[in-house]
């Protein structure tokens, strides 16, 4: 039965990396996956932080450091981190089903005449890809380099550790549903745990407490003295005793080399295997448990993939829509209006928002108290403004509510007798006008707290005028930037996060980058127009107006932004009306 | 009226539908029947502009599909197999978003009466969550039939639905027809076509096998007379019974 286990891993594995190295034959996907892997290459090879290179801030050198650490102290860390782990398994057990399958698995190995353990063995043995995976870039961090004598046997240990701990947690999950299937509560389960816990934890602060003189004294005598007599009491008494089984799973993914392996891996197998009995002889009936937490999961995948976020809508969360809709009128400010009732209905809009104002007079109020009472009101209204500022750069990533929550619609809205550019505008409208309210409420706060405090000094004037611009410029940053991201959407439509899912996988990370270059890149681009028609009326305005040229600049540099938008948006509308759902890749 | 002149669509080397025409005039019902991967989909969402035809063309109510995309989805609707909803809008507002997307000027009377012919009167404030699929299904009718469309295309519109929903949901589609709506049904429910389609295009791996009326359709296959019904005509025309390949480029018009 393994091998007909070991044929469907194989297969899923082969056909995944099948599908996406197909996407590769369009070009843009094949730049993205070439950008991505150069972006691994860099961040895992090509950096030589372990040699010294890298910065103070470098994970590398972090890694690099732990690798240099004497192999007592290293040995004692891991066990040390190994204790937590199993603590909190034990104390807050994982909730839901112990065996997670999919609804596929449910529906062709539930019903096919396999025994339990067999099932258990066939989550075994499909997890056994992502624990060599993760041993591989274990080995790779903590080695430095792809390959180098002596990784072998610390990738088998660090192999054999994660195998263990899988074993572990499954026969744990296993043991909770017994427990729960013959009526024993979830408090009595976790009191009797803490008892044990506690009184290892207070066997462990006796042993330590025996040896506090010593440490002391060694401490006294410098670091590397406390650390030594630190890993000798880890490793003696009490503590020793405790920890042993921890350090016996520790060991192999440490050993030096093949000789130290070969001495220590025989423990850490037995305890393996110690493992592996104790879950596949749990008689947990695990299978009704596992269907309903599948179908569960696929709700929620089926929600994701029709657009929605994590939030669930239920009975009574159908609140008022924003406005009321007339049949007549443009078609799309109905799409307008349906996008902004779905950003309501995800998102509890008003208190989102409640939230931000107090929190940034809290901040306010705390500067103030620090500095006195006069800086309350300069340091809310200047945390307002700056949020506000925060949001032009970055609320286009954050309000979501266009086509990349709507492109799995794609078949309605390509039936709707719009045309590309005005749907493409329609969608885009949604988040610009949820990000410019909010703006505009933060900035007019901010101008009302403005005169109370040190800002006062700036004269009404002047305090309107750039509080007036930054209103002007809000819409047209807030256009440019969501068009942005709409195009990534329209350009990588198999890429695209759509609702709250996530692209994964090499070309994914490609992708992001690109976005996220590609979003700076055209931010900086828009700006240069706008920039000299800005400059511009500036020259021939300021004499005669003075300060009042400052709301009137920001208007042209506003209009110009737009025009560039609206440029865009002709040439989105196009993509969008070729954009076939067939071969986009949308899932 | 929908014309349909050459249909082809490639997705690379494979060839979903191929130099496929027909017609279907106002009044009319045209059942799409064929085997599974026939291309009936493929067909139907080409007709409602959500896929290129790679070669062809497409009119619906005298509109090019691809020189005026939005006069002829103005004049259409499309009802697929699984309703497409959007799950943060209430029964109510779909309508009213579809009312305005249409421009739909009696649209809280059309959809008063609409939600009552479908069984889904008291429903309005309901999310899709709320629903069951039937219900689903007959929302998604719902908004297709709001704005009285001139070209009316169903995949597999009686999926879902009770008894009695699909006994309302036989005679709506033979209502509209009677209106004057050009209507395709694809199905697989032939004797549901048996009954309500003037009459049926058989398509197999994307090409015409047979098109025509009933009778015609039995014509076919002589040896069968009157006495074969249309499922049995189906799996002679298409050869689906002993492996045989059916005739190329279709036997009737």
């Amino acid at each position: 039965m393994i091998g007909v286990y070991l044929f469907l891993a194989t297969r899923t594995a082969r056909n995944l990396v099948t599908h996406r190295l197909k996407r590769l034959r369009q070009p843009r996907y094949l730049v993205a996956t070439v950008l991505g892997a150069l972006y691994f290459y860099w961040s895992i090879f090509a950096r030589r932080g372990f040699s010294g290179g890298g910065g103070t801030g470098d994970p590398w050198r972090v890694a690099a450091g732990l690798a240099m650490l004497p192999h007592g102290l290293l040995e004692l860390a891991g066990t040390a981190a190994l204790f937590i782990v199993l603590a909190l398994a034990w104390v807050v057990p994982q909730s839901g089903a112990a065996l997670r399958f999919s609804e596929a698995e449910v529906q062709f190995l539930f019903t096919a005449p396999l025994s339990r353990r067999s099932l258990i063995h066939y989550k075994l043995v499909r997890s056994q890809a992502m624990l060599i995976l993760g041993a591989l870039v274990a080995s790779i961090v903590l080695n430095g380099r792809f390959w180098r004598p002596g990784s072998a046997p610390m990738l088998l240990g660090i192999w054999i550790l994660l195998a263990t701990l899988n074993l572990h947690f499954l026969a744990l999950g296993l043991t909770r549903t017994s427990l729960i299937e013959h009526g024993v509560s979830a408090a009595r389960r976790r009191l009797i745990v803490l008892g044990v816990l506690v009184a290892l934890v207070a066997a462990a602060a006796w042993g330590v407490r025996a040896a506090f003189p010593a440490l002391r004294t060694a401490a006294v005598q410098g670091a590397r003295a406390a650390l030594e007599e630190t890993v000798r009491v880890g490793h003696a008494g009490i503590l020793g005793v405790l920890l042993f089984p921890l350090r016996v799973m520790v060991r192999p993914a440490l050993a030096p080399d093949l000789r130290a392996f070969a001495i220590v891996v025989p423990g850490a197998l037995a305890l393996l295997g110690l493992n592996y009995a104790w879950a596949v002889t749990s008689q947990a009936a695990f299978e009704e448990a596992s269907a309903e937490a599948s179908a569960r999961r696929a709700r929620r995948m089926e929600r994701r993939r029709a657009g929605h976020g994590r939030t669930v809508l239920r009975a009574g969360t159908s609140r008022r829509a924003p406005f009321a809709l007339r049949p007549a009128g443009r078609p799309e400010v109905a799409v307008v209006w349906k996008n902004l009732i779905a950003a309501g209905r995800v998102w509890n809009v008003r208190a989102l928002v409640l939230v931000g104002v107090l929190l940034v007079m809290s901040i306010g109020l705390a500067g103030g108290l620090a500095h006195g009472s006069g800086t309350v009101f300069t340091v809310a209204a200047a945390s307002l403004a700056g949020v506000a500022v925060l949001l032009m750069l970055l609320g286009a990533t954050m309000m979501r509510n266009d086509l990349r929550q709507d492109l799995l619609a794609l078949d309605a809205l390509k039936c709707y007798p719009l045309s590309g550019t005005s749907m493409v505008l329609a969608e885009v409208l949604s988040p610009v006008v949820m990000l410019t309210a909010a703006q505009w409420l933060l900035l007019a706060i901010a101008a009302l707290l403005s005169p109370l405090g040190g800002f006062r000094q700036l004269g009404l004037a002047t305090r309107l005028c750039i509080i007036l611009s930054a209103m002007v410029l809000a819409p047209s940053l807030n256009f440019v930037t969501v068009t942005v991201q709409n195009a990534a959407v329209l350009i990588f439509p198999a890429w695209v996060s759509l609702g709250q899912s996530r692209a994964q996988g090499l070309e994914a990370t490609g992708q992001r980058m690109i976005n996220f270059v590609g979003t700076l890149l055209v931010l900086l681009f828009a700006c240069v127009p706008a920039a000299l028609t800005a400059g511009l009326t500036l020259l021939i305005t300021w004499s005669f107006m003075g300060t009042w040229s400052i709301p009137i600049v920001a208007l042209v540099a506003s209009l110009t932004l737009a025009a560039e938008g609206a440029v865009a948006l002709v040439g989105l509308g196009k993509l969008f009306e070729k954009l076939d759902p067939s071969t986009a890749g949308i899932t | 009226m929908i014309e349909v002149e050459s249909l082809t669509k490639l997705y690379g080397d494979l060839v979903a539908v191929e130099d496929l025409s027909f017609t279907v005039q106002p009044g009319e019902v045209l059942g799409l029947v064929g085997p599974n991967g026939a291309g009936k989909t493929t067909t139907i969402r080409c007709l409602v502009g959500i896929l290129r035809p790679t070669r062809g063309g497409v009119r619906i109510c005298g509109h090019d599909l691809l020189a005026e995309p939005v006069e002829a989805k103005r004049a259409l609707a499309y009802v697929p197999d699984e309703p497409r909803l959007f799950e943060y809008l209430t029964v109510d507002e779909h309508l009213q978003f579809t009312a305005r997307i249409y421009g739909v000027q009696d649209a809280p009377a059309r959809a008063g009466a609409l939600l009552e012919e479908l069984e889904l009167g008291g429903k309005g404030k309901s999310l899709p969550g709320e629903l069951s699929r039937g219900m689903r299904q007959k929302l998604a009718i719902a908004c297709g039939l709001l704005h009285q469309p001139g070209s009316l295309l169903l995949d597999e519109p009686l999926t879902g639905l009770d008894p009695v929903g699909i006994r309302r949901m036989k005679r709506t589609i033979v209502e509209r027809a009677r209106q004057g709506a050009s209507v395709i049904v694809s199905s697989h429910l032939l004797h549901l076509l048996e009954e309500i389609a003037d009459r049926v295009l058989i398509i197999q791996n994307g090409r015409k096998v047979a098109h025509g009326n009933q009778a015609e359709i039995r014509s076919l296959v002589p040896e069968l007379a009157d006495s074969a019904d249309l499922e049995e005509i189906f799996i002679r025309v298409t050869g689906a019974d002993d492996g045989a390949v059916p005739p190329a480029g279709g036997a009737l018009r």
